[in-house]
């Protein structure tokens, strides 16, 4: 049995992978090689036309909050570094299966390469730059997101109940408490700092116009913030499991009767605002005289 | 079921390590009960250390009192080793003798703990740190009557006269038990009943 | 009737129930006599039940006849070898001391846990296809995917890898079994009670908290719960055992001449994960045991109640559990690196760093567990350091990817099966790897955390990752194992179908994720119907295809092609036994001489085993 064996498949002196063994085998003296940076350039591009194709046919709910913009960016970059990576991989595997494919009855051996060291640093290195250009995008916008402080001088300060199935807000700053179930209303272009809460198990508060969730956990208060930026209703949905209401905890669903967030504007806002209050007095006023007449269980 | 003498014998293989494969296996045994040891530490050091939340009711665990158990238990872990000293020197009566001492030892430690279970005045079911009082104590005391079942099989081995210098693992095993229930009892006693409780 | 009182499958017929009963009798005296109202309190009773007939079955299998007759004080003959090797086909259904033996039990056992599990999947996916609720209530729909992820986690994935590892290991290592035959046995003897333990809570409703359990829904949860928790511990207890019994084997039982150094890939990926689990495993067991004592004994580790804390559950279960991921992954690293040196005749590149890439992978992943409560309300200052441990992972699984790249590269590919689902493994596994990369940043997790995004992931690591690996395995050592060669076309319309069906099943959920969907519901908005029918449909197909396989096994064990001892030309040392190998493994101690992955040098040998006269082969398969 006839074993062509090569000994190295890298030419140092060429800095090449100097790998055409069918060339060797047919006694070819002219060797063709695979010059590997030429490919990876060639991996790139074809990433990036994917990770391109990936950022323009990315089908996104509106940006409806002020961290939309920052958390669709990250996307993007993660879309375009990802897609590179995908196509020099991808292309690597595609050649090398399409070169050094071996033909029926072929019992060649292939090169006798146990590792170079140069490359796997470049391999070890590049993907920890990319790593920590993730890191640093991440804590941008993270930081970028914290409006909390502000939100609690200048905002509105809502605490939500999660229960099963439902939500309950209450406006902490303008002392006003919805009824089970009630409509949502913020004024547009103003921080709200959320207090979450649960009086069950788990549930999960995700407006995704906002990219803004975090849970509902009972015995605990979360805090999380957004600042919506666009005038209009917004789904609701409840993210974590919660019991066999779960499903239609989402405010997206036909016939759910879980109600969109509404965002409006200031005016519009303080008009409801003192609406709710009006209210608010008008049942106390009621409920007072209830107390009084005796009639309450 | 038929015999599998026709079939050739397997290889005694070359340990590369000092350490006999039982012994190494029991080792790497203990390290997860550790683990397990660690995750009801965890619960234990979010509760009383990171939320600060204090026993049920009035009450304190008994430092004092349970400072002698732990003694107890510490004397418990020399007489093992004296039994392991005896069969090397070929002295059967004293390997059992030292066994039952170890076995008293422990079975003392287990009912003062039983008997401090009575007296702390909270149960399991009283809030979130009864719970893991008595399950930390629990698991701990669930493997010192494992272990006392142990300490009975090595008796009675010892009695059969099966322990010699030269097969002793399975004792050396149960000494190497006993000793990890004692190591994580000192460290439950210095965490749950030491450490300033808030 | 010898056959209810010798150790057999007939004998746990009648043993579980005899301890089962026992129990309860205890359990109601000792309630009667301390008082304890109601005297038959019936969650209590069925938990000593399957406690008891749990440990029933494996005394009634035999697991313990030998530890009876050493605690006895009874002489034992160490030469005792008549629970060693497969004799006929019964001795399958037997406890058995042979790695080969159980390594088969093993994968058998799992797959067919595959195959319900992913029955499971294929009936809540014809709940989805259409917008509305069709064919399942909610309840049912939450039943159902809880069950299919922890049977595909617990009694698939990680079992099945135990199998490969338990088969092929000592071979590789030259050791004549595993370093405790009978440990090996009684922890795949746990599998059936553990897979019992969970598939039989469909008696109860079934548990409907996820994969995850999280209290406090667990507390409000019907008597299933309880079974997912015991279920869990049984499947954990088994791991563990078989963890510790790899991590011997593989330190003190290598032949002479196998250095660290020399060892093929698979085993060192094996030690990465057994350490792993010997670390990790008894978190989820401590989490399901304080879970367990809140449900049946009234204590309040979990309650809002009695001051407990429900955030401390997710802290433990994910500190286990995401080791688990790479306890999930690890081996099937190991088996491709084994399959692309094979059948691209090209030593494994940078073997070293492979090696050390699966400790480094290890040891990080203990420090990551966090990211999958970005959104959970933990202390926000967490939040960093686990996003940056969380990204560096992506270091050592890109050099073992670029690795494996390198491998193939000046290589002679043959395009076998298994070569092929090796291949087609980089390519779905990156794309996981890549979405994991994005999900570990924290302002872009908590975007779209419990979406299907995130089920998107999951899927490409789990089904593109670990899956790939394991049938790339199948096909590698199939003729191994059997003495046959598998079919190749089969093989190729089986790797097509899966491969294809695969990304249409999961890719489209991205999408579903990103825009607002979220997971573990039983209706969507209608804006996702469409998309939702295609993911549908290409699940069934994916179904399908696993039967190919199953055909192509099971034709080709009985009427394949003989393979002969060595059909790839391997160098390792399983493949210089004949197929199947013989019961005792090695005639005579083999010695190691070299690397592993010595292709393409002239005349390079890995071992050389000793020429004894050729052992009788009575494996039947
Ligand atoms: C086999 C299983 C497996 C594996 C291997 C992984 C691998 C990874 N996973 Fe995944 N994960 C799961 C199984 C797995 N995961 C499961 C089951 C869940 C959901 C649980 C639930 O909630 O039910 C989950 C959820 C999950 C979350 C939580 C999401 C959420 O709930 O909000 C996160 C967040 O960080 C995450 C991250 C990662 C990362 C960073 C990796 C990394 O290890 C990936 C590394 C690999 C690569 C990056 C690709 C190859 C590398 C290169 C080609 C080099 C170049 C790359 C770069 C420079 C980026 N995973
Ligand atoms: C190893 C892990 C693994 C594997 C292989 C799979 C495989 C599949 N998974 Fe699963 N999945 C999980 C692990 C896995 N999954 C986990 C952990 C969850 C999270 C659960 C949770 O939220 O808690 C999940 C959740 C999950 C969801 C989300 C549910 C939800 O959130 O609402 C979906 C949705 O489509 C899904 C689909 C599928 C599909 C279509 C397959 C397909 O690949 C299945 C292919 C089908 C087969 C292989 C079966 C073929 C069988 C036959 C043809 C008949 C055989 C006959 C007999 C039974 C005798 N899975
Ligand atoms: Cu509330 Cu899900
Ligand atoms: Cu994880």
């Amino acid at each position: 049995m006839l074993r062509v064996v090569r000994k190295r498949g890298y030419d140092a002196e060429r800095g090449q992978f100097d790998s055409d063994l069918r060339a060797r085998s047919k006694g070819v003296s002219e060797v063709k090689t695979i010059k590997v940076l030429p490919l990876a350039l060639l991996g790139t591009a074809v990433g990036l036309v994917i990770s391109l194709v990936l950022i323009f046919t990315r089908t996104l709910p509106v940006q409806a909050s002020a961290e939309a913009a920052g958390i669709d960016n990250l996307y993007i970059f993660f879309l375009g570094f990802s897609g590179i990576i995908f196509g020099i991989v991808m292309l690597f595997l595609v050649v090398a299966v399409y070169r050094f494919r071996a033909h029926p009855n072929d019992e060649r051996e292939g090169d006798n390469v146990h590792g170079i060291t140069w490359l796997e640093v470049v391999w070890t290195v590049i993907p920890f730059v990319i790593v920590v250009l993730c890191a640093i995008g991440g804590l941008m916008v993270l930081r970028s997101g914290d409006v909390e402080a502000q939100a609690r001088t200048s905002g509105q300060q809502i605490h939500v109940l999660g229960y099963q199935f439902g939500w309950k807000y209450s406006y902490l700053n303008q002392d006003i408490d919805l009824k089970d179930q009630q409509t949502l209303v913020l004024p547009v272009n103003e921080p709200v700092i959320f207090e979450l809460e649960s009086s069950d198990v788990i549930h999960s508060f995700w407006v995704p116009a906002w990219r803004m969730q975090m849970n509902a956990t009972p015995g605990q208060v979360n805090e999380t913030s957004t600042t919506p930026t666009k005038i209009g209703t917004f789904e609701i949905v409840c993210a974590y499991l919660c019991g066999v209401g779960h499903t239609n905890m989402n405010s997206a669903l036909p016939g759910s009767i879980i109600p969109k967030v509404q965002v409006v504007s200031k005016s519009d806002f303080d008009a409801w605002v003192s609406k709710q209050k009006a209210e608010a007095a008008k049942v106390a006023e009621s409920s007072s005289e209830e107390m009084t007449t005796g009639s309450a269980g | 079921m038929s015999a599998a003498t026709n079939h050739s014998e397997p290889q005694i293989q070359p340990y590369r390590t000092g350490l006999r494969p039982e012994i190494l296996g029991l080792i790497i045994f203990l390290v997860s009960e550790a683990a397990l040891f660690g995750a009801f530490f965890m619960y234990y050091a979010n509760l009383r250390v990171l939320n600060g939340i204090a026993w049920p009711g009035e009450f304190n665990v008994p430092a004092e009192a349970t400072s002698i158990n732990t003694l107890i238990l510490v004397l418990s872990s020399f007489t093992c080793e004296f039994a392991l000293l005896s069969l090397y020197k070929r002295k059967n009566g004293a390997v059992f003798a030292w066994l039952l001492a170890t076995f008293i030892l422990g079975a003392i430690f287990l009912g003062l703990q039983v008997e401090e279970y009575r007296i702390v005045g909270f149960t399991p079911k009283d809030e979130s740190t009864g719970a893991i009082f008595f399950s930390l104590t629990g698991l701990h005391g669930a493997h010192v009557f494992i272990g006392l079942v142990l300490l009975l099989l090595g008796m009675i081995r010892a009695l059969a006269g099966r322990w010699t210098p030269e097969r002793h693992t399975g004792l050396l095993s149960i000494s190497i038990y006993w000793h990890f229930v004692d190591i994580v009892w000192v460290i439950l006693f210095t965490v749950v009943y030491c450490l300033p409780s808030s | 009737m010898t056959a209810v009182l010798k150790p057999t499958l007939a004998r746990c017929l009648w043993v579980a129930p005899a301890f089962a009963a026992l129990a309860i009798l205890i359990t109601v005296a000792a309630r009667s006599i301390f008082g304890m109202t109601p005297v038959l309190q019936e969650s209590t009773l069925l938990t000593v039940a399957y406690i008891a007939g749990g440990i029933g079955f494996i005394v009634g299998i035999g697991g313990f006849d030998y530890w009876f007759t050493w605690m006895r004080g009874g002489e034992l003959d160490p030469n005792d070898h008549s629970q060693h090797g497969a004799h006929s086909w019964g001795d399958y259904f037997k406890f058995n001391t042979d790695h080969k033996v159980i390594g088969i039990q093993y994968i058998v056992f799992t797959f067919i846990m595959f195959l319900v599990g992913g029955m499971f999947a294929e009936v809540f996916r014809s709940e989805l296809a259409n917008p509305g609720q069709q064919v399942l209530t909610d309840q049912q729909y939450s039943g159902l995917i809880s069950q299919h992820g922890v049977i595909m986690i617990f009694v698939f994935m990680v079992p099945v890898f135990a199998g490969i590892g338990n088969y092929v290991i000592p071979l590789m290592i030259g050791a004549a079994d595993m370093a405790f035959p009978r440990l090996n046995a009684v922890s795949f003897w746990l599998l059936p009670v553990a897979a019992f333990t969970l598939l039989s809570s469909f008696m109860f409703g079934s548990f409907d908290g996820g994969w995850t359990g999280y209290p406090t829904l667990s507390e409000q949860s019907g008597y299933g719960m309880t079974l997912y928790q015991l279920g869990v511990q049984l499947a954990g207890a088994s791991s563990i055992a078989t963890a510790v019994n790899f991590l011997v084997t593989i330190i003190a039982m290598r032949a002479p001449g196998m250095t660290l150094f020399r060892m093929p890939l698979l085993v060192w990926a094996n030690l990465a994960t057994s350490a792993l689990v010997v670390a990790a495993t008894p978190f989820i067991a401590g989490a399901q045991f304080m879970a367990m004592f809140d449900r049946e004994m009234g204590t309040h580790f979990f309650t809002i109640a009695g001051n407990g804390d429900t955030f401390v559950y997710q802290h433990i279960f994910w500190f286990y559990s995401h080791p688990a991921v790479y306890i999930m992954i690890l081996p099937g690293f190991g088996i491709i690196s084994e399959v692309i040196a094979t059948h691209a005749r090209k030593p494994v590149f940078g073997y070293r760093a492979v090696a050390f890439s699966s400790a480094g992978i290890a040891i990080l992943g203990f420090a990551v567990w966090a990211h999958h409560m970005f959104a959970s309300g933990m202390e926000p200052w967490l939040r960093v350091p686990i996003m940056l441990s969380t990204l560096l992972i992506a270091i050592p699984t890109g050099i073992k990817i670029f690795s494996w790249l390198g491998t193939m590269w000046g290589g002679v590919l043959r395009m076998t099966t298994a070569n092929l689902f090796a291949i087609g493994f980089i390519f779905t596994f990156v794309i996981g790897g890549l979405s994991g990369v994005m999900l570990a940043v924290v302002p872009f997790d908590v975007s779209i955390t419990n979406s299907y995004f995130i089920v998107a992931h999951f899927h490409y690591v789990l089904f593109g990752g670990s899956i790939m690996t394991i049938y790339a395995g199948f096909y590698h050592w199939f003729p191994k194992v059997t003495g046959r060669m598998y079919n190749e076309v089969l093989g190729r319309w089986h790797f097509w179908i899966t491969f294809v069906a695969m990304n249409v099943t999961f890719f489209p959920m991205h999408y579903q994720g990103l825009v607002g969907m979220p997971r573990r519901v039983a209706d969507y908005a209608p804006e996702f119907a469409w998309s939702n029918m295609v993911i549908s449909l290409a699940a069934f197909i994916l179904g399908a295809s696993t039967l190919i396989f199953v055909y192509n096994m099971i034709h080709s064990a009985r009427h394949g092609k003989r393979a002969g001892a060595n059909p790839w030309g391997g160098l390792t040392l399983e493949w210089l036994l004949s197929s199947p190998p013989p019961i005792f493994n090695f005639p005579a101690t083999p010695r190691v001489i070299g690397g592993p992955y010595r292709y393409g040098e002239e005349g390079a040998k890995h071992a050389i085993v000793p020429e004894v006269e050729p052992a009788t082969v009575e494996t039947t398969v």
